[in-house]
């Protein structure tokens, strides 16, 4: 075995994964100064990138069928030298990946909306009912409406005690309805069913 | 050795992690990690600074790593033409490398024929070592050899392999193209 034979002897198992970084460094020194010890490192890499993707087929043994598309397996994992694709992945997950996308951005999209927006329930307008007959309104019924209004609305209460201080203190009533109307712009009420627990004194004076 | 590569052995575990971090397996990385020192070798003259030597390493490895993904591979070990009705259909067909998948199939068909000369132990020891990707080590143990005789079967094999196939590999003439 004559120097050169030997070098090559040391790429084959540096191919292998079979040299330490001291010897793997050593050989490839070599291959840089030697014309015939790189030729045989070229091929040899070339060698070993081409039958990486047939190995697969042809490891189970010297005649094996050749493979149908689509039934080729990934090698098995293990030291091998041959080129393999890079960051493969399984054909299956790309499906599962892209239904994953779609149930997040719908989970994501859902969660915005039902933040931004009251529930249909929430924002539905409220019904009185005047009972069957619409002109049978007595003063009794017509208290029982406005107080479940004015329980339901706390802005239309806090309007409507403003209007009945105004109209107690004697001043133009229209000041103040026009007052809950701009709060009614800014703050973006109207329509809420809230019960925030206003002062008693205020609704006794109103049920009265 | 020289002083040179003493510095760069001590950069190998280095380059190998970070390698091993943008590959899908061991071996790949092992692969460009050997073609970085090789292509850092062959430079060595141009690398005045050794202070910048690592990261004169890691610019070889992430090159040589995105020339790898870029590049199609030589031999597809899908079947002959695939679902492709002709040759000129298929996704290589055009392009500047050599091996099509015509070849790619006719490279097995030979490589075959020319496992099936090799003599036993060798052609054993490469089946092992090199297409079922074994370490030297646990194929010596298993027919009781020494790491020594499997390194020289394989060896032995892929050199009579790579003869015999000479015709059907391609020319490895762009590899020595440049990656820094």
């Amino acid at each position: 075995m004559n120097a050169c034979e030997h070098h090559e002897l040391e790429i084959s198992a540096l191919l292998d994964g079979e040299s330490t970084p001291a010897g793997a460094i050593a050989v490839l020194d070599h291959v840089t100064r030697c014309p015939s010890c790189r030729l045989f490192y070229r091929e040899a890499r070339t060698f070993q990138e081409c039958i990486g993707g047939l190995s697969a087929p042809l490891s189970a043994g010297t005649a094996p069928p050749v493979a149908t598309p689509g039934s080729g397996k990934p090698p098995a994992p293990g030291r091998g030298r041959g080129r393999r694709p890079i960051r493969s992945v399984p054909r299956w997950s790309w499906p599962l990946a892209a239904a994953l996308v779609i149930a997040l951005g719908w989970w994501i999209s859902g969660e915005l909306v039902g933040r931004r927006a009251p529930s249909a329930a929430a924002s539905a307008p409220m019904t009185i009912q005047l009972g069957s007959d619409p002109e049978a309104m007595s003063d009794a019924r017509f208290l029982e409406l406005t107080r479940e209004l004015l329980q339901a609305d706390q802005g239309y209460r806090r309007m409507m005690l403003g209007l009945l201080s105004a109209l107690d203190r004697g001043e133009d009533e229209t000041a103040e309805t026009s007052r809950y109307a701009i709060h009614q712009v800014e703050s973006g009420e109207g329509g809420h069913h809230e019960d925030l627990g206003e002062p008693a004194a205020a609704t006794m004076r109103l049920v009265n | 050795m020289t002083v040179q590569t003493e510095a760069l052995e001590s950069h190998w575990p280095a380059i190998l992690a970070f390698l091993r971090r943008r590959c899908w397996s061991r071996e790949e990385a092992e692969d460009l990690c050997q073609e970085t020192f090789y292509r850092a070798l062959r430079n060595g003259g141009r690398l005045r600074d050794p202070a910048k030597l690592r990261p004169y390493l890691l610019r070889i490895a992430n090159n040589l790593f995105l020339n790898q993904v870029r590049r199609p591979p030589l031999v597809t070990g899908e079947s002959a033409l695939g679902e492709h009705a002709s040759l000129e259909e298929h996704p290589d067909a055009g392009s500047p490398c050599p091996a099509t998948a015509l070849e790619g199939a006719e490279l097995r068909r030979k490589l075959q024929e020319q496992l099936a000369g090799l003599p036993a132990t060798h052609r054993l020891a490469f089946e092992q070592g090199v297409l079922q990707r074994r370490a030297y080590a646990e194929v010596a143990q298993e027919n009781g050899w020494t790491v020594g005789q499997v390194k020289a079967y394989v060896f032995r094999a892929r050199k009579q392999l790579m003869n015999g196939l000479r015709e059907h590999l391609p020319v490895p003439v762009a590899a020595e193209g440049r990656a820094t």
